[in-house]
């Protein structure tokens, strides 16, 4: 199969500008400038039905028509701050792939007519960060950046911005907050960024793997990108896949065609030591575990963004984690929950305060302190997590909790009896 | 205290975003990559040029985990321990790593050479375990033997 995305995989040395335009590059860019309105342009993606890859799959090019009208300067953020457990797939979009990046980055700010774009990438990343320096400045001496682009009056200039190592710089508001030089915490919302985003002004912001699907839409047609997928998710979709797999990677495919089975088995190479599947997590840290062992379907199922819903689970960022039957489910949302301790921004008390609670009583059980009262303490602070968070993150930080329990109680219960953990870790 | 060079590269950074405090999180990034740290006298430094108060810029220092405001090693490990690399192996080899090191992960060598220090997802999960070292240079699919090589090139660095 031709690679849309992981284009690299195909063609040697894309992320040279010269090769990149030998292969059509820039050309969807050249196309929506010179012949396109940019409401066109905005148009052709939500006819695309592209919808944003950065884990809440909100429709594109809706996005970007609520600009309010007339409201300028206006912003285009990239969110490159990719910090999920389990998530490196713009990491290698962004290293190996870069110009594809920075078409769909140009396109979009056309769309929406800004004039300064903003890649915000996460501090770890510092040489995916060189590769889009690079980049940006190969194209702007291609004059696909920089002033009178195309010979038109359209001008564009694009920064990245570097994070510092806080996984909720990856929320947008906590994102928008951090280029303006500030802590990283999310903001109330409303205001939208939408209306009020980075300086105050109008802001798009869109995840990495979102913008590389733009020159697609335009080069081939909203039409024939809507024909891939499925009509809901429609187009390719980059999957991440780690833990206990032969074959860790990231691998291509379409929504709704990919399956788990076929990621793990086929793309991924099985379990590695020829050992059983116990669980999935498929966003990460971020969303509820599913296990073929409970119910063997979850396996068959063509991933898209609501597919895993009848599952309790949800694709999010597709971050696919893969857990064998060794492994103490305890004892992985103890580590899951120690990330979410630790990357709470503070700012609001559920979280703050629930994440402390959670990890602890997590350490309690694992360790073989835990009482059957703790199972249900667990449950319970979690579910008065859930709904009284300023940001998805408290949220997200209930999931590892409460999607084990409900899959595997009795493991937690035979911690408790057996006063410690009997998995080989 | 900042060379000139790097004054005048913030001076640039400032320039290059609609509000110049924008140029604090660069600013922080180029000192430390100078002076190897942030001291008190180049967070003071900072706040003058951008034009905040010490404590906005040390608040902004202090929140972001890449950021040192305490004097670590020669080099710095960042070790990630998060569920990707534990479930290959990860939290077994940073015992190791500090049994070699003879010190804590938040601890530096006695010889004041590496800082080790535990860090969440470093992004690198398809080649688990990974380190970050210095800032800069990942290190994948690491092995008790990978370890030994990368202890022997920065104690000697
Ligand atoms: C705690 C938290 C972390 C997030 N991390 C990321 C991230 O690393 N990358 C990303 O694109 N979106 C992340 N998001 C989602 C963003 O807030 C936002 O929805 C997204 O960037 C919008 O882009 P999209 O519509 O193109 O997906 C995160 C959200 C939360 C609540
Ligand atoms: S939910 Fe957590 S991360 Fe989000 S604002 Fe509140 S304290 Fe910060």
């Amino acid at each position: 199969m031709e690679h849309l995305i992981l284009r690299d995989l195909d063609i040697q040395n894309i992320k040279n500008i010269a090769v990149y335009e030998e292969h059509g590059g820039y050309q969807a860019f050249r196309k929506a400038v010179k012949e396109m309105t940019p409401d066109q342009v905005t148009d052709a993606v939500k006819q695309s039905g592209l919808r944003g890859r950065g884990g809440a799959g909100f429709p594109a090019g809706v996005k970007w028509s609520f600009l309010p009208k007339g409201v300028f300067p206006r912003y285009l953020v990239v969110n490159a701050d990719e910090s999920e457990p389990g998530t490196f797939k713009d990491r290698q979009m962004m290293e190996r792939n870069p110009h594809q990046l920075i078409e769909g980055i140009a396109i979009a700010s056309y769309a929406i007519q800004c004039n300064q774009a903003f890649i915000y990438i996460r501090g770890e990343f510092p040489y995916a960060a060189e590769c889009l320096e690079q980049a940006i400045a190969d194209a702007e001496s291609r004059g696909y950046v920089g002033k009178n682009i195309f010979g038109t009056d359209y001008h564009l200039q694009i920064v990245v911005h570097r994070g510092a190592g806080a996984y909720i710089c990856g929320e947008e508001t906590a994102l928008l907050e951090s280029i303006e030089g500030k802590l990283g915490q999310p903001r109330v919302k409303p205001p939208f960024p939408a209306a009020v985003g980075l300086y105050n002004k109008p802001t798009v912001i869109n995840n990495v793997e979102t913008l590389i699907n733009v020159p697609l839409i335009i080069e081939r047609g909203a039409q024939w990108y809507a024909s891939l997928g499925t009509p809901k998710s429609t187009g390719p979709k980059v999957f991440c896949l780690s833990g206990h797999v032969n074959r860790p990677g990231n691998y291509e495919g379409e929504f709704g065609k990919m399956t788990f089975r076929e990621l793990i088995y086929d793309l991924g190479g099985g379990i590695r030591n020829g050992k059983k599947l116990k669980g999935i997590l498929p966003a990460g840290a971020s969303g509820p575990m599913v296990s073929p062992l409970v119910n063997e379907a979850v396996l068959d199922v063509k991933l898209d963004f609501e597919s895993l819903a009848p599952f309790g689970s949800l694709l999010g960022s597709a971050s696919v984690i893969v857990l064998d039957e060794d492994t103490c489910v305890v004892w992985a949302a103890k580590k899951m929950l120690h990330f979410f301790k630790n990357e709470s921004c503070g700012k609001c008390t559920p979280c703050r305060e629930g994440t402390y609670w959670l990890w602890r009583l997590l350490e309690r059980i694992d360790a073989g302190e835990g009482t059957m009262a703790d199972i249900d303490l667990l449950t319970s602070v979690a579910t008065q997590m859930q709904g009284r968070t300023l940001c998805p993150l408290g949220e997200f930080a209930t999931s590892p909790v409460l999607g084990t329990v409900k899959l595997f109680r009795e493991e937690y219960e035979r911690h408790v009896k057996e006063r410690g953990c009997w998995a080989k870790k | 205290m900042l060379s000139e060079n790097a004054k005048t590269q913030i001076a640039k950074l400032m320039a290059q975003y609609p509000d110049p405090r924008s140029a604090v999180m660069p600013a922080l990034h180029l000192a430390q990559r100078e002076v190897g740290w942030l001291p008190d006298d180049v967070i003071q430094e900072i706040a003058d040029l951008v034009g905040l108060a010490k404590t906005e810029i040390n608040g902004v220092a202090t929140f972001y985990a890449m950021y040192a405001r305490e004097q670590p090693g020669t080099h710095t490990i960042l070790f990630c321990t998060d569920l990707p690399c534990a479930l290959r192996g990860a939290d077994k080899l940073l015992e190791q790593l500090e049994h070699r090191l003879g010190c804590q992960a938040g601890h530096t060598t006695a010889d004041g050479k590496i800082t080790l220090k535990e860090a969440e997802c470093l992004g690198g999960c398809d080649h688990a375990p990974v380190l970050l070292i210095d800032g800069n240079e990942h290190q994948q699919d690491m092995t008790l033997e990978k370890l030994d090589e990368m202890i022997e090139r920065l104690k000697n660095a």
